[in-house]
């Protein structure tokens, strides 16, 4: 393969995507930017730090690079052109928080912590080189940040059935991955008349555990409150609702005993998007409407980087192969990783749970181990907690919660984690939610 | 907070965990020793302590649990006195044994004429299959009892 | 300890005689006495000792867990209402009184 990198552009472009080397002449016909042209030229030797995917993760650890190494270069890229919260984003399908609170302009924060912000897709990695692809050329690296979340695995249902997996991202969005299917699911629990809807859960590890319940119990109250003919049925793969598990059982129980039933032990063999069935292994359901949330597994870009793990059969584990105290590739330790795409940490709990929080938590603590490396410093091993409040009612506004701690067995060096479930739904819980949500935000958004 | 979860001793791992955290593997055979074990002394003397002379009634007193429990490390025991509740006939106190417990005296409700009914719900941590017992001393002296068989099995984490 | 007791109450303003539920959690490591820490030491117990709930001059409910209660004690119980005030309930640690909630019941 040719790498040189020749530039055919017009010269109105020429300045933006400029850089040192060989230039061709300009062409008569319209120029095109190669995905080989060489973008965002380096800045002397300053240090460079490119994250991919500015999420929770990928936009902490941003700020904190600029922060923690002020002559640092570091590149943030995101295939969205504004940020999409997760957290809080159930509360905005039933218009409990306005599309305001949950999508913000990144570019604010990109200037007021400097870092430089392109909205491109990551599309490939040549790390032997330090090269990151994207749509719109190459770029440098000397540390490389893959915060890119996860992907549905649609094809643990599917396989190469492009056009079951299409209508049944279509049809059936999950909405798991902002902002995608967001809207078109809050259209759908909107314009929901009535019947049946079938909520598959993804086994676990899976982004923010206890959400789908959450979601659940929202799309319920909305039912209840409309008196639409509605039921819910969430097919859980696990033997039972958990995290918060009494805090959910009695919710379901308390306020929605006729529209919500949970099937555990309920693991998909197969979906029939087009004639609305589903056959687990608790039972065959039909549906009227669905949310069918795949697998979850590492976002595209970890397969891309060719960083996949692999358990003891050499087949992918879905989720990063990496270091599990300091976050970095066992294969590369030029490339970290934050957030819910990131792997195995502990026989003990197995992932870090996949969440807002979490991720916020790893992007400071990956900020950090950078800085320490750049500065030649000794590289400290940190550990992040975690908190999730999860509203079961929304009139009134109820809330439970669980929390996670982490600490070190001195004897083994395995991380131990402590859950503690706060099952008794309160109203100050919502205002804790809220001003945690607030103090996230102000963290990495600056607002 | 420190919140490790060692107990001090050589016993079995899984109830090790249940008594202190929640995780914990089935117990086939339930032999355990050190700070775990079972003390069937005690659990006799608190009996024996609430019972006094009174001969206990297997009726008005309901008690509720899992009968298998997945997380030993919190078992949820509801217990409710179903006779009538009233000024003058009321209930005082109520206790609940977990028979195999090394501190079986799990806890010790009390209530008041105010109170106006007999109910609780709590959490327990059990450190292997076994017994719980509930009784209930009446205004007039009477004592209700109930029991019912847990199965402590390993724990459903899920996540 | 930062976090304040979790209380719910199925009904803030009863009818006169109804039956107001409670629920109410801590978070709290309900330390057993039986535990080491990594280098062979017991660990102390520090358990919730005592919880008490009181409407008025009137004491409702009384609570003493043991160490086989598990960690983030929760309790529920049952009242009926009579009288309007503050239900205050008090969560005492090994000696010491550690945690207050107050819920205001209306009786109508």
């Amino acid at each position: 393969m040719n790498r040189r990198n020749f530039l055919i552009t017009p010269p109105a472009l020429a300045l933006a995507i400029g850089m040192g080397g060989a230039s061709q002449p300009a062409l008569a016909a319209p120029a095109i930017i190669t995905s080989n042209s060489r973008i965002l030229p380096r800045d002397g030797k300053k240090p460079r730090i490119v994250i991919c995917g500015g999420g929770w993760g990928g936009m902490t650890a941003a700020r904190y690079l600029r922060e923690l190494i002020p002559n640092s270069d570091v590149v943030l890229l995101e295939r969205n052109p504004t940020f999409w919260s997760g957290p809080m984003s159930n509360k905005w399908l039933i218009d409990i928080v306005s599309t305001d609170f949950v999508n913000h302009d990144m570019q604010r924060p990109a200037n007021l912590y400097g870092y430089t912000l392109l909205q491109t897709e990551v599309t490939g990695f040549e790390r032997d080189r330090k090269l990151v692809r994207t749509a719109h050329g190459l770029i440098e690296y000397d540390f490389l940040i893959l915060s890119g979340g996860i992907r549905n695995a649609y094809d643990a249902w599917f396989g190469n059935d492009q056009r079951a997996i299409d209508y049944t991202r279509t049809h059936f969005p999950s909405a798991y991955i902002p902002n995608a299917e967001m809207f078109a699911l809050k259209r759908k629990i909107k314009e929901f008349k009535g019947g049946t809807i079938v909520m598959t859960l993804p086994p676990p590890p899976h982004r923010c555990p206890p959400s789908p319940y959450e979601r659940a119990c929202l799309i319920a109250w909305h039912i209840k409150k409309n008196r639409i003919p509605g039921k819910i049925l969430i097919l859980d793969p696990k033997p039972k609702v958990a995290p918060i598990h009494m805090g959910y059982q009695t919710a379901f129980q308390e306020l929605y005993p006729d529209i919500i039933t949970h099937v555990p032990n309920a693991k998909v063999v197969e979906v029939d998007p087009f004639n609305k069935r589903i056959k687990t292994t608790a039972g065959e359901f039909k549906f009227d409407d669905a949310i069918l949330m795949p697998p979850h597994q590492a976002a595209e870009m970890v397969w891309h980087a060719g960083l996949i793990g692999k358990d003891a059969n050499g087949k992918p584990t879905g989720w990063a192969d990496m270091h599990s105290r300091l976050f970095h590739a066992n294969s590369d330790d030029s490339v970290y990783f934050v957030g819910d795409l990131m792997g195995f940490i502990s026989d003990q709990f197995g992932h870090y749970p996949k969440s807002g929080h979490v991720a916020n938590y790893i992007g400071r603590i990956v900020a950090q181990n950078i800085a320490e490396r750049v500065a030649g410093k000794e590289v400290v091993a940190r550990l992040p907690d975690n908190l999730c409040y999860m509203m079961v009612n929304a009139e009134p506004q109820e809330e439970i919660s669980v929390k996670f701690e982490y600490e070190v067995d001195a004897a083994s060096g395995k991380v131990i984690q402590t859950q503690i479930d706060m099952d008794v739904r309160t109203e100050d819980l919502v205002k804790e939610d809220f001003a945690w949500i607030k103090e996230k935000f102000s963290d990495f958004l600056a607002i | 907070m420190k919140r490790r979860n060692f107990v001090a001793g050589s016993v079995a791992l899984g109830a090790a965990l249940a008594m202190s955290s929640g995780r914990a593997q089935a117990q086939s055979k339930p032999v355990l020793a050190g700070p775990l074990a079972p003390n069937p002394a005690e659990f006799r003397k608190a009996m024996n302590e609430f019972v006094g002379n009174a001969t206990p009634v297997e009726a008005g007193l309901k008690l509720e649990l899992p009968v298998l429990a997945d997380n030993p490390g919190a078992v949820p025991v509801h217990a409710k006195v179903t006779l009538p509740i009233t000024e003058s006939q009321y209930c005082k106190e109520l206790i609940v044994l977990a028979e195999l417990n090394p501190s079986p005296l799990a806890c010790r409700f009390r209530f008041s004429p105010a109170t106006g009914t007999a109910e609780a719900a709590v959490r327990l941590r059990l450190s292997q299959t076994q017994t719980i017992h509930a009784l209930a001393r009446m205004s007039d002296g009477k004592v209700l009892i109930a029991k019912q068989t847990v199965t402590v099995a390993a724990s459903g984490c899920g996540m | 300890m930062t976090k304040p007791p979790r209380v719910w109450v199925s009904n803030a303003k009863p009818a006169k005689g109804e039956i107001v539920r409670v629920r109410a959690q801590i978070e709290h490591s309900m330390e057993s006495g039986l535990r080491t820490d990594p280098a062979g030491h017991l660990r102390p117990r520090n358990i919730i000792r005592k919880f008490e709930a009181r409407l008025g001059q009137n004491l409702l409910f009384a609570w003493e867990p043991g160490i086989s209660i598990a960690q983030n004690p929760y309790i529920e119980f049952t009242f009926a209402a009579r009288e309007s005030g503050d239900l205050v309930m008090v969560w005492t640690e090994e000696k010491d009184a550690l945690l207050e909630a107050r819920k205001a019941i209306t009786v109508s």
